[in-house]
């Protein structure tokens, strides 16, 4: 134990603190995707190997030892989108980060919870994505460029039966409604309900592959949902809704 | 960027937020990187050692 203790110096402690921010950091990346399943297999099979090394039993450690190196090449497979997604995460972190200033984020809350709350009532299907720190640029771009304010009156004019733009969905940055009729990844989620329409289905998408905010309302039956991070929360009220997004796009400053 | 913008940028930074926002997964985070740092170091000296 001292002779451990002796090999700390200030060396060592710079290279466990870098471990451990980026452990933490993927720690955070996975908590919540379907990547977690994995992460407990992988604990499992560590443990599993320590012990059999322990307890002598070379050939059941020689097989996971092997087992492990086919093991790396099958996770590049299996999860190339989310090691894609990780490193563009990494490369969108922006140090003197600046977030939108309070009032404009309650202004922006209110109007997209008015329009919500109304669309709802009037069973109008709408989709309204909310970029934070990752950029939609693909998603803005399959859709048509508007950079108009938001309001409440527009984006019910957005998603109004009949009309041009309402099919797809809407990018809210900043204080922006960017684009509008966008196109949204499919989730291939099999853990969410059939029943669940495109809609849904795109919100849970984009949700996945970002770290954007996406309301949806549903057309059958007129209920508000929220995905975040892979993960749909339904049949919010526009309270709920409200106190969600509040929390969402707070500002830190 | 602004020398302004990166004095609101500290200003917003709340040392409570930073340690007890995902509390247990840095604690988590913390025992691997110690654990795995020892284990390699371990690992490295014997190496040189051999």
């Amino acid at each position: 134990m001292i002779e451990m203790l002796n090999v700390i110096n200030w060396k060592a402690i710079v290279e466990i603190l870098i471990l451990w921010f980026v452990i933490y950091k993927i720690f955070l990346f996975l908590k919540g995707t379907k990547a977690v399943y994995l992460l407990r297999g992988i604990v499992i099979l560590v443990i599993a190997f320590f012990f059999f090394q322990k307890t002598d039993l070379y050939v059941l450690s020689w097989l996971l030892t092997k087992f492990f190196a086919f093991f790396l090449i099958l996770i590049v497979i299996i999860f190339q989108p989310e090691l894609r997604e990780g490193l563009i995460r990494l490369g969108k972190r922006h140090i003197f980060y600046i977030e939108p200033k309070q009032e404009e984020i309650e202004k922006i809350i209110r109007e997209i919870v008015g329009a919500t709350s109304i669309m709802s009532k009037k069973r109008i299907g709408a989709l309204i994505a909310i970029k934070r720190e990752i950029g939609l640029k693909n998603y803005i771009e399959s859709g048509v460029i508007l950079n108009a304010d938001i309001t409440s009156e527009l984006l019910q004019n957005i998603f109004f039966p009949g009309a041009p733009l309402h099919d797809g969905g809407v990018i809210i940055d900043g204080v922006k409604i960017v684009s509008a009729g966008c196109l949204f990844p499919l989730t291939d989620n099999p853990d969410l309900e059939r029943a669940l329409g495109m809609r849904h289905r795109a919100a849970v998408g984009l949700s996945e592959a970002s770290d954007a905010v996406v309301i949806v309302v549903s057309e059958e039956r007129g209920t508000i949902s929220l995905a975040i991070n892979g993960q749909l929360t339904r049949n919010l009220s526009p309270s709920d809704l409200q106190t969600i997004l509040k929390g969402q796009l707070r500002s830190k400053s | 960027m602004r020398i302004n913008n990166i004095k609101e940028y500290f200003k917003s930074i709340s040392i409570k937020n930073m340690v007890f926002n995902n509390f247990w997964l840095k604690l988590i985070a913390l025992g691997i990187a110690i654990i795995t740092w020892f284990y390699v170091n371990g690992e490295l000296t014997r190496g040189i050692r051999v």
